[in-house]
């Protein structure tokens, strides 16, 4: 009972962390939405802003000198030495509903997909706390966690892509423009490392309620 | 639910020797709780350091405490 007690004490630091952050979070975004409504020059995910830029894949227009040229000679390169350009961005001011909706979608989701992850690791922790650590509950708990994370992130970057490219091509005439994948590798790969320890932690629960009726 | 038949006869073993399952508990160095989970059936292991200690101190066989339910 005692070593039940020092693990699941050592579980309240992880608790403190992650309420903490949300806190800040939320203070954070509540913030930013009363600074926006205020009018002061502040906006939160696009909404408030007096413009909004994309990036775009394609070079602004010749100055009658071409850019590689230019760089070459800003740079004094060598021969052989290409220069690729960052890529360009467009920028709409005094941007539509509809377009500031848009940028805010482009950039919204991810950023549910985390505080939803951190809402639901809080509670996760809680629970170990509550029933302990050894149990299958906990076990599908952390898997469907994985699972939130890695179906949240791809669902977020289709999302995203989807929103950045009507807000390009609200921004030209020239027809629908793809948006951006911004897919987090490193994400995806938590994700996995989540649910590979959710299934662990279930084979280890069923070891442990044998060796808990184990006189 | 156990996936065994095997039976653990605690209760007429405690009553041929006069003895509870309190004194039984205190004697062997073994919690009430885990010798209550073996007499009521829900123990699905028992480790021969505790079936040694048990016989010893009711001096019976381990075939005197183990039967096997008919299917």
């Amino acid at each position: 009972m005692a070593k039940k007690r020092k693990i699941v004490d050592a579980l309240s630091p992880l608790d403190a962390i992650t309420s903490m952050i949300l806190t800040v979070l939320a203070t954070l975004a509540v913030m930013g939405a009363a600074a926006a409504v205020a009018g002061e020059n502040i906006s939160l995910f696009d909404i408030g802003a007096d413009s909004i830029c994309t990036s775009a894949n394609f070079s602004p227009a010749d100055d009658g000198e071409s850019s590689d040229e230019l760089d070459r000679r800003l740079h004094a390169l060598q021969d052989g030495v290409d220069v690729h350009s960052a890529s360009t961005e467009m920028c709409q001011s005094a941007p539509s509903a509809a377009q500031t909706a848009l940028s805010a979608l482009a950039q919204v989701p991810s950023f549910i997909v985390f505080v939803g992850f951190l809402l639901l690791t809080r509670r996760t922790i809680r629970f170990a706390r509550r029933d302990g650590i050894f149990s299958q509950l906990l076990a599908l708990r952390i898997e469907r966690l994985g699972w939130f994370l890695l179906l949240g992130l791809v669902g977020a970057a289709a999302v995203e892509w989807l929103a950045d490219g009507l807000l390009k091509t609200s921004m030209s005439s020239m027809g629908w423009a793809s948006g951006e994948v911004h897919l987090s590798v490193a994400g995806v790969i938590a994700a996995y490392g989540v649910i590979s320890i959710g299934r662990v932690m279930a084979r280890a629960a069923a070891l442990q309620a044998e060796a808990d009726t184990t006189i | 639910m156990n996936d065994h038949s095997i039976h653990v006869r605690l209760d007429d073993m405690l009553q041929r020797r006069g003895m509870t399952l309190t004194e039984l508990a205190v004697r062997i160095d073994i919690s009430l709780v885990n010798l209550s989970i073996l007499k009521t059936g829900k123990a699905r292991a028992v480790r021969f350091s505790t079936l040694t200690s048990i016989c010893r101190a009711l001096d019976c066989q381990p075939g005197d405490l183990l039967t096997l339910d008919p299917p």
